[in-house]
């Protein structure tokens, strides 16, 4: 067996003369649950749709365990389990009926289907379900139904585009510990425009912004590769002579900037920049030993949310 | 932050056992491979899709007193000797108005729900799709019109002799059975509403509302059943023309219990030529 399931070359797609995505490149190996992450209109459902052959791309390649995409659609989606943005699904059907066709639909042999409709129900929580309507569950209830009819056929890579996309929060946490439980036993690619959902689901994350990825780790990493090449700042309100406080100040290690402004209860708000991880203990250490009254110190760490934020903050970028 | 630059994650942990990476023990052999399981299983899905739905039961319920009304008994009540071409004309003219309606829901409600897109993204080829869902339209139309054998079956009843039975005063008349003929003429109505089930379907899978797609139909079989047969008055070549293009004059020559093999040409040129369009629509969404 093919050890990377999804590879993804230089997919670029363009509707008529609008880039969707440019040379996007990713490879995920098997078992891995992959986050996919990009505020609206990234390309993520655009990438997913190249993936699971309901568009073609305008150059690149894509193959799924090892089939290409293009060249032989039936192979390759027999190996993917999809569920698209809106969760469609034949709303006058039953939960079980619908399972069956799908995996009619989906090449399960004649006497396995039954097992497998039992255990997609079983693992999506929908054993009070089998005999209802479609069209008349809830919004939750319907994504599980979404997510049985993408695991059924016990495909070997899933493709989920936004799965918690207009859930309440309890559903949306059940829906994520769902999620989890599936990336057990299949190789998943999750879509997402909610850092959170991804960091607590994925192992790992891809970042996609204007098309194009910008990031592609571990979340844990990440936020640390992010925050080690960018300035931490602190802020400290410190008592005592100004003009000391600074020379102390200046004096650590990785401080590249201070700034000392008077504030009403007569310290001073001292705000410094600096290239160091452990910037804040070292500040505390020097004003202290400085003979210095520390009253108070906080670090602004920037949030992985900051981080996203400023990944995907509107920028100009190069086109070719 | 290149892409390219990015470092590969770690290697995941080992997944539980897997028999392989396909379907859990795929099957069916032949069947899967040839794609008639498939278009077995969509067929099977509009069927029952239509009797749950509230245009299945408007037409199957209006089918019975339509036919009634406007074909057999009027020819019942002509009092010369009947069979069944009588009804089966006046159902082939009916079959232009209704084979729209049978046909709207097929791609353009998938298409407007986003279903489309999940059965597009099935190990499902798209001429598997657009067999599917024609054989399904053509089913329920067997479906629905297998109360034409009660029909020939009262006609029967009275084999061999015509006779005229009084029911309330009124005299009917009920005749011989040619059963060739009754036969010939039934084919040609299946091939007529293979045709026109297939212009149906095309039309829906042009958009996702459904009423653009059966005003759009009808237009079509409109024209092909009844305007091109109009056509006689036209200067001569293009009176041939006309009349070699409507379909009425082809289900006609089965009606009279001929089996000419330009009229099965006929139907089968529309019916493949649609369907095969239809899947050339469905291929289409990828280049946009
Ligand atoms: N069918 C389409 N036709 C034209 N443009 C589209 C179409 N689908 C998506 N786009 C455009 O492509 C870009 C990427 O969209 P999409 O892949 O849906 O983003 P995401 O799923 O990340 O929100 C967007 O700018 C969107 O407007
Ligand atoms: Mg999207």
């Amino acid at each position: 067996m093919v050890r990377r399931v999804i590879e993804v070359e230089g997919l670029t797609k363009y509707y008529d003369e609008r880039l969707a995505i440019a040379d996007v490149t990713f490879s995920v190996p098997r078992g891995q649950v992959l986050g996919f992450l990009g505020p609206n209109g990234a390309g993520k459902s655009t990438t997913m749709r190249i993936l699971t052959g309901y568009l073609s791309a305008s150059s690149g390649r894509a193959s799924i365990a090892g089939h290409d995409v293009f060249e032989s659609p039936v192979e390759s989606r027999l190996r993917i389990g999809y569920l698209p943005e809106s969760t469609p699904l034949y709303s006058e059907m039953r939960v079980a009926d619908y399972l069956r066709l799908m995996c009619r639909l989906r090449g399960v042999h004649p006497r396995r289907q039954a097992d497998r409709i039992d255990f997609a129900i079983e693992s999506c929580g929908l054993q009070a379900r089998r005999r209802d309507i479609i069209g008349r569950l809830s919004k939750g209830l319907r994504q599980r139904v979404g997510l049985a009819q993408a695991v059924v056929h016990d495909p070997d890579v899933l493709i989920l585009d936004e799965p918690t996309s207009g859930l309440d929060p309890g559903q949306t946490r059940e829906t994520r510990a769902l999620i989890v439980e599936l990336g057990r036993r299949h190789t998943v690619i999750l879509s997402s425009h909610i850092l959170s959902e991804v960091s607590a689901t994925c192992e790992r994350v891809v970042i996609i912004n204007q098309g194009r990825l910008v990031a592609d780790d571990a979340p844990g990493n990440l936020g640390k590769r992010l925050s080690q090449d960018r300035a931490t700042q602190v802020e400290l309100h410190v008592i005592g002579d100004r003009d000391r406080i600074l020379a102390v100040v200046e004096k650590v290690r990785g401080v590249e900037s201070v700034t000392v402004n008077p504030t009403e209860d007569g310290s001073w708000e001292v705000l410094v920049t600096g290239r160091r991880k452990d910037l804040q203990d070292a500040l505390a250490k020097a004003v202290v030993k400085g003979g210095q009254g520390l009253r108070q110190l906080q670090s602004r760490q920037l949030s992985l949310e900051d981080i996203f934020l400023e990944l995907t903050a509107s920028e100009e970028v190069p086109v070719g | 932050m290149v892409p390219a630059a990015v470092p590969q994650p770690p290697a995941p942990p080992a997944l539980p056992e897997r028999e392989s990476d396909l379907p859990a023990s795929r099957g069916g052999g032949l069947l899967w491979e040839s794609g008639i399981s498939k278009v077995a299983a969509l067929a099977w899905r509009e069927v029952t899709s239509y009797f749950v739905s509230p245009i299945g039961y408007v037409i199957a319920a209006l089918m019975v007193p339509l036919v009634s009304v406007f074909a057999f008994l009027p020819a019942v009540l002509s009092g010369v000797p009947i069979a069944m071409d009588r009804v089966y004309g006046g159902l082939a003219y009916l079959l232009a108005f209704m084979a729209p309606f049978f046909t709207m829901r097929l791609v353009a409600e998938e298409r407007r729900t986003g279903t489309l897109e999940l059965l597009l993204t099935s190990p499902v080829r798209d001429w598997e799709v657009v067999l599917g869902k024609w054989l399904g339209a053509f089913l329920f139309f067997l479906a629905i019109t297998a109360f034409l054998f009660l029909f020939a079956a009262v006609i029967v009843y009275y084999e061999p002799t015509h006779q005229v039975v009084s029911v309330g005063g009124l005299p009917l008349s009920i005749g011989n059975l040619d059963l060739g003929a009754t036969l010939a003429g039934y084919l040609g109505l299946l091939f007529e509403a293979a045709a026109l089930l297939a212009i149906g379907l095309l039309c829906s899978s042009l958009t996702q509302n459904q009423i653009v797609a059966a005003f759009v139909g009808l237009v079509v079989t409109l024209t092909l059943v009844f305007l091109l047969g109009l056509g006689t008055f036209l200067p001569s070549p293009l009176a041939d023309i006309s009349q070699y293009l409507g379909a009425y004059d082809h289900f006609a020559s089965f009606n009279q219990g001929r089996l000419v093999a330009g009229d099965l040409v006929y139907f089968l040129t529309v019916t493949v030529g649609a369907l095969f369009l239809s899947v050339r629509v469905l291929e289409s969404r990828r280049w946009r």
